[in-house]
């Protein structure tokens, strides 16, 4: 009884459930998180001395096959928050703060800012 | 900076010469040539905000419309309005819609329209620009000097604010930009 429930259960949920398309890909680059981490880019080439731009990305890029192994996602370097903190910091201040330095490798430490 | 001074003085010495006439309040319901075409050309300053950054920055329009009543009339504009983020991207943005123009008192103007509309941002992280397409609802007040159908004068100055909203076509909706427009013109 309780097998043939589940059975049902199953269905019904994997018909109800959001599906996304057999295959899919989202390269618009107009969202929140991509234009904030342009911003916070801009700031830090004002700022930071000797920075290394080339090393910072603020694309979005999302492809799916249909399989999570197919699954590709690409995210802006800086996180809405961190970009956010970036914008409003000083200039003096992400030098000392040594920002200007971890921004040239996000994903080295948990957080660029703060 | 002269020339700007010089546009300002001819733009008072026009307003006040259209304000002293004072007879525009009697003149607004007589019998005129209405319907009548006009045009008008204005700019000014405006602000934007997306995802909360402050675009500042210049606007400027074109109108031809219909004056139907002197209560009432319509206009289709075009707009560009050029500004910069605080950090300097630079945004473009292209408006052509409708409005409607109301006239509750003469001089004093107030209406909405609609807007088609094309926004792009300068991402100088790839040296790129990105756009995408939206639709904005418009409000605005505006003061007409020398605002009667028998003008005094061949040209009539306005004040104006304008209020837009814009909801932009993304994938990632719903994103959208508003803002404030203070703009001065010449209605022909």
């Amino acid at each position: 009884m309780s097998a043939r429930v589940c059975f049902v259960a199953l269905i019904v949920g994997l018909a109800l459930a959001p599906r996304r398309a057999a295959s899919q890909t989202d390269n618009d680059q107009f969202r929140e998180d991509t234009i904030l981490c342009d911003e916070a880019y801009a700031h830090l080439t004002t700022c930071c001395p000797g920075l290394n731009a080339s090393k910072i990305h603020c694309t979005y890029f999302y492809s799916s096959g249909g399989c999570d192994d197919d699954t590709v996602e690409t995210l802006p370097a800086f996180t809405i928050d961190e970009s956010n903190c970036i914008r409003s910091m000083s200039c003096s201040d992400l030098v000392s703060s040594g920002i200007c330095t971890k921004a040239e490798t996000p994903g080295s430490s948990p957080r660029v800012c703060p | 900076m002269s020339a700007w001074r010089t546009a300002l003085i001819s733009f008072a010495a026009i307003a006040t010469t259209s304000a002293a006439a004072g007879a525009e309040t009697q003149e607004a319901d007589r019998p005129s040539t209405l319907p009548r075409a006009t045009w008008e050309l204005g700019g000014g300053a405006g602000l934007r905000t997306l995802f909360g950054l402050n675009i500042l920055g210049g606007d400027v329009t074109a109108r031809l419309g219909l004056q139907a009543t002197p209560r009432v009339g319509t206009f289709g504009e075009c707009s560009y309005f050029r500004g910069n983020t605080p950090a300097g991207l630079a945004t473009e943005t292209v408006s052509c819609g409708v409005r409607l123009d109301l006239r509750p008192v003469a001089g004093l103007r107030v209406g909405g329209g609609v807007e088609g509309v094309y926004f792009d941002i300068a991402r100088p992280s790839d040296s790129d620009r990105i756009s995408t397409l939206g639709i904005g609802l418009i409000a605005f007040v505006r003061y007409i000097f020398n605002d009667s159908p028998q003008r005094i004068l061949p040209v009539s100055p306005f004040i104006e604010l304008q209020l837009d909203y814009v909801s932009l076509d993304t994938l990632h909706n719903p994103v959208a930009f508003w803002g404030p427009t203070l703009a001065l013109g010449i209605r022909f």
